[in-house]
């Protein structure tokens, strides 16, 4: 890209080749006039406007900026008379769109001050009859058709940004309106909430419904940044503050997200009035019950509020006498994802220094989808960032619906599919990826190494794979040879019911793309068969030599906002902070040394094996610090069983969680937009947090509180600094190596493996275009020149369907709810767009077991069972039925079985026997 | 849904076929071979608005001249493609031909 020069309005502008005049312009700050024109990476200059237009070279004609491409001498002029006689009048023509009290219904749009700003009469060529109240309907959105000057920046939102194709233009001439869907209103279309319309809007046709809601909003007082908490990809999100609340929020221009948000990100902020703010003891007259199942504030009956010390020193005191009792084999420490690198850091450290045990573990336990990609290439990472699926020719997905669970990374990858890349979706459901995949190999659940061995054996046997790349960089291909000979695509075809000639189709296609992605999610993981599934994704991927270049790698779709981060930091039971062995004497004499602790060698037990544990009487102390295992842990009844049993339970949170009902002690800690720190996103971005907004209340931030505790546990860390945490994680994690502080508060993001240090300072910023470290692995591998195609473990679902229990459970998560739903059932939009639980059923089983829509039905297996209505879903396979786990009314979990996956512990979320029960009709 | 209807064109009394979705502009290039009636495509403002405006100022008076003037130099300079540019231009060569709105 070589820079140049241009002059706009007498000012030397710096340009590069291929941008616009306007890109140029507004990139230096010289504010051309531009309405339709949206900047922001993905749209396209739509030129409809004819707002921006400026004369250049003195030539004829007046010409759009935001279509005009940059070239070097090139004479703008924006201010001469006929530029802006022609921008008044057309500016007054667009005004004349609008009816008159639409225009005074939005005095404060983008499209109002451009009005003023050219000194346009808007009334001047009259005003459309009013024909429309502002339609309310959607629960986030208004939308005030009489106000829209069909620019098309919504379209281009909605189709070529978002790619969620809801809203068109229709009508011809004249007559050119936005619709959503076939002319329905928006909240009845199959809008799914991102908001991207209603954020570039110029005119309040599209607009926020909080914002011109009755009871007006108080004004805005500042504007924060914080990266959003639901999901993995790390939007950076713009909070809009006033009185100590969100009023608003949009997206923020991130590395990961560009200006993108999804519904949770952008609806999803936490001011529910039930949010935490003091510290709380359990009350002398509130036994803990194993059957008590409360929701919300009901569970704050339970408790007494009291001061921090009064709260931080009967935590401490019933942990540090079960240590000195029992010792440190008797406690542990549930963490989070969804916190700060800084508080698992010290969360890890407190466990294994204060507490004196190995029992260290969060929830990313539950989704599990690296630790096969580690087996095979020694790096606990994505191999590529998202954003390469640009580059690929195809793209592989396994049990992934990155539309519901990460829209921001599907919006880059429906873009890449537009320009070309080919998808080949691998899910027992129809999701919403399925329109734009060019295979869609809908197996039985369950049958994913059956399917993958097939695709795996046809490229071997028709020579396709990678033979150099096998040669030189693997090792165990002869076993894999043997493991996969009885898998031919007849025997696939029978076993996972599709077609052997689609199994055909897809293994060629991939092998034989110049570059091809692999991505899966917990769809592949979530099962005792989860690393294998996972391993046979990889094999596939590997021999094919798919790999270390740009547009090939291999990414796992990851659950939290901090999943890479905490595991990096160590909150892991079985390795120290940068995945450094715990029974490896030289790495724990170091960590002995850094830490002034005798440090225990021996690998800690996992989410679900603690709960076994305390079951068993062996664990009698827990820290849960933004977890919530009543609610998230498979099996609840036998998980409340459990947290009732413990001696000591300490719960740090934001909300009453369905946990804190077995407490001791709740402490209330800040959200992570009212957190300073890092967090690190599933492309190896580490990005830096600054509060938006205080905390409420007494309500405390994590790393602080965990601090705190540590000193009343006799460790020295009274005077420590989140500086002093991350320098000190940054020298022990060796993908950090390189990174402090200082340099972060500055350059805001980096990502790694950060660059090795070039003269100055050689660290790469993430936002820098085509690093060298993009595709990772093109020569060698972290745990040496090859990589390990792994053995199986050979696992079965551990509860077939039988005569009593004759369908297939599988859980999943929703657009609009996040987990266990403690925060996103709180956000009152989230709830309003998605209140219930619904068990789907395919249309034939629900016309067999004749069920309505309208009455409940009891979904039960050998664990328990909830009540439910029942919703005819033509996308989920007969003998299935799919359950979302975010709602307390009817947790998922109380269904599921808590068998794990031998090699990353994962429980089978996604496979257990089950029936229907009617129940009673409903009273509606 | 094709139905017949007739009506009188250029004082000739005619028949046509046509279906719910056809306007008057198709039916008149299409079955008559009359190119002068042009339809805006509806994308750009200046055209889209302008015609509209146009057609009802040259049939009821309704603008003045300074404003239709204006409004010739915005289809004429700001229209995507010739078809407002030259509905512009057309304006600007019959507006003295207008009475004078009377304010």
């Amino acid at each position: 890209m070589s820079g140049f020069n241009i002059e706009v309005d007498g000012k030397s502008v710096p340009a590069t080749s291929g941008q616009t005049v306007l890109e140029a312009a507004l990139a230096a700050g010289v504010d051309l006039p531009h309405l339709c024109a949206c900047t922001r990476e993905g749209y396209q200059p739509i030129g409809t406007c004819r707002t921006c237009l400026v004369e250049v070279n003195e030539d004829h004609e007046l010409v759009p900026a935001c279509r005009q491409t940059a070239a070097a001498g090139l004479k703008v002029n924006s201010d001469s008379d006929r530029a802006r006689r022609t921008r008044r009048i057309v500016v007054e023509l667009l005004a004349s769109e609008m009816s008159e009290a639409a225009a005074q219904r939005h005095p404060d749009s983008l499209f109002q001050r451009l009005v003023q700003r050219v000194e346009a009469d808007a009334s001047r060529f009259g005003h459309r009859p009013a024909r429309s109240e502002p339609d309310r309907k959607h629960p986030a959105i208004t939308v005030d058709a009489d106000a829209c000057i069909r620019c098309g920046r919504c379209r281009a939102a909605c189709q070529d940004v978002q790619v969620n194709g809801v809203i068109a233009l229709a009508g011809r001439g004249d007559n050119i309106h936005v619709v959503f869907d076939t002319g329905l209103p928006m909240g009845d279309s199959s809008c799914v909430s991102c908001g991207e319309c209603a954020q570039v809007c110029p005119t309040g046709a599209l607009s926020y419904s909080v914002l011109s809601a009755i009871d007006a909003p108080p004004p805005i007082e500042h504007v924060g940044e914080t990266v959003c908490p639901f999901c993995s990809v790390g939007c950076r999100v713009e909070l809009h503050v006033a009185e100590d609340r969100v009023v608003y929020a949009e997206g923020a221009d991130g590395p990961a997200n560009h200006g993108r948000l999804c519904v949770k990100g952008r609806f999803g902020y936490l001011r529910h009035p039930d949010r935490l703010t003091t510290p709380l003891v359990r009350r002398e007259d509130a036994p803990k019950v194993a059957s008590h199942n409360l929701r919300g504030r009901e569970v704050l009956a339970l408790f007494r509020p009291a001061s921090w010390d009064e709260a931080l020193d009967h935590a401490a005191r019933g942990f540090r006498s079960l240590r000195d009792s029992r010792g440190g084999d008797a406690l542990a420490i549930l963490g989070s994802a969804k916190g700060t690198n800084e508080a698992a850091y010290v969360l890890q450290k407190l466990a294994r220094t204060g507490f004196g045990t190995n029992h260290v573990d969060h929830c990313t336990r539950l989704c599990a989808s690296v630790p096969p990609l580690a087996e095979a290439t020694g790096f606990s990472a994505v191999t590529v960032p998202i954003e390469q699926i640009a580059q690929a020719n195809v793209a592989l997905m396994v049990g992934s619906n990155p539309d519901t669970n990460h829209p921001v990374a599907a919006s880059y990858m429906k873009n890449a599919i537009r320009r070309g890349t080919k998808l080949i979706l691998i899910d027992p459901y129809r999701q919403s990826m399925v329109r734009l995949a060019t295979l869609h190999l809908q197996l039985r659940p369950g049958t994913d190494v059956a399917l993958l061995s097939a695709m795996t054996r046809l490229v071997i046997t028709e020579g396709l794979y990678d033979r150099q790349f096998v040669n030189e960089r693997l090792e165990g291909f002869d076993e894999l040879v043997q493991r996969i000979a009885p898998y031919t695509p007849d025997v696939a075809e029978r076993i996972c019911g599709v077609p052997a000639a689609m199994i055909v189709e897809a293994a060629r296609m991939f092998a034989k793309a110049p570059a091809a992605m692999t991505f899966w999610g917990m769809g592949a993981s979530q099962h005792v068969h989860g690393a294998d599934n996972i391993r046979a994704t990889i094999a596939f991927a590997l021999v094919c030599g798919q790999v270390g270049r740009p547009g090939a790698g291999l990414h796992p779709l990851r659950g939290q906002n901090n999943v890479q981060g905490s595991c990096d930091a160590g909150l892991l039971p079985n390795y120290f902070p940068g995945y450094r062995s715990l029974e490896d004497t030289t790495q724990r004499h170091d960590f002995s040394n850094l830490w002034s602790a005798e440090l225990p060698a021996e690998k800690g037990l996992t989410v679900v094996e603690i709960v076994d544990a305390i079951r068993c009487d062996r664990i009698k102390g827990l820290y849960v610090v933004g977890g919530n295992p009543a609610m998230a842990n498979p099996d609840l009844a036998a998980t409340r069983e459990a947290l009732a049993r413990l001696d000591h339970l300490v719960v740090q949170d934001i909300f009453p969680t369905e946990t804190t009902a077995f407490a001791d002690v709740v402490l209330p800690a800040a959200a992570l937009a009212e957190s300073p720190g890092t967090v690190t996103n599933t492309d190896r971005i580490i990005q830096l947090v600054e509060p938006a907004l205080p905390p409420p209340g007494d309500a405390r931030e994590d790393w602080a509180i965990v601090c705190d505790m540590a000193s009343r546990l006799g460790l020295p860390w009274a005077g420590m600094s989140l500086e002093a945490i991350f320098d000190e994680m940054a020298a022990m994690v060796p993908m950090l190596n390189g990174l402090n502080w200082r340099w972060l508060k500055n350059e805001r993001c980096a990502r790694y493996p950060i660059k090795s240090k070039a003269p100055g300072h050689g660290i790469q910023p993430a936002s820098a275009l085509a690093m060298p470290h993009d595709s990772l692995f093109a020569t060698d591998f972290p745990r040496g020149n090859r990589a390990q195609l792994a053995a199986l473990d050979g696992h079965r679902p551990s509860e077939l369907p039988d005569d009593r229990f004759p369908l297939t459970l599988v859980t999943g998560r929703l657009r609009e709810h996040w987990h266990t739903g403690s925060m996103t059932r709180r956000a009152p939009i989230l709830d309003a767009l998605s209140p219930e639980a619904l068990v789907h059923i395919n249309p034939a089983d629900f016309e067999r077991l004749d069920l309505a829509s309208d009455r409940f039905i009891r979904v039960e297996t050998r664990r328990g069972s909830v009540s439910v209505r029942p919703l005819s879903d033509r996308r989920i396979q007969e003998g299935v039925i799919w359950l979302a786990m975010s709602f307390f009314e009817a947790a998922a979990n109380e269904l599921t079985i808590s068998k794990l996956d031998d090699y990353t512990r994962v429980p089978e979320y996604k496979f257990c026997a089950a029936r229907v029960v009617e129940l009673y009709a409903s009273s509606y | 849904m094709t139905r017949m209807i007739t009506f009188t064109l250029n004082g000739e009394p005619v028949a046509a076929e046509i279906k719910p979705h056809h306007n008057l502009v198709e039916l008149l290039q299409r079955d008559f071979n009359l190119m002068g009636a042009r339809e805006s495509c509806g994308q750009c403002s200046p055209c889209r608005v302008g015609t509209t405006k146009m057609a009802r100022a040259i049939s009821d008076g309704s603008l003045d001249h300074a404003t239709l003037n204006d409004l010739s130099v915005a289809m004429s300079e700001a229209s995507i493609c010739a078809l407002g540019r030259n509905a512009g231009k057309f304006l600007a060569r019959v507006i003295r031909t207008l009475p004078e709105r009377q304010l």
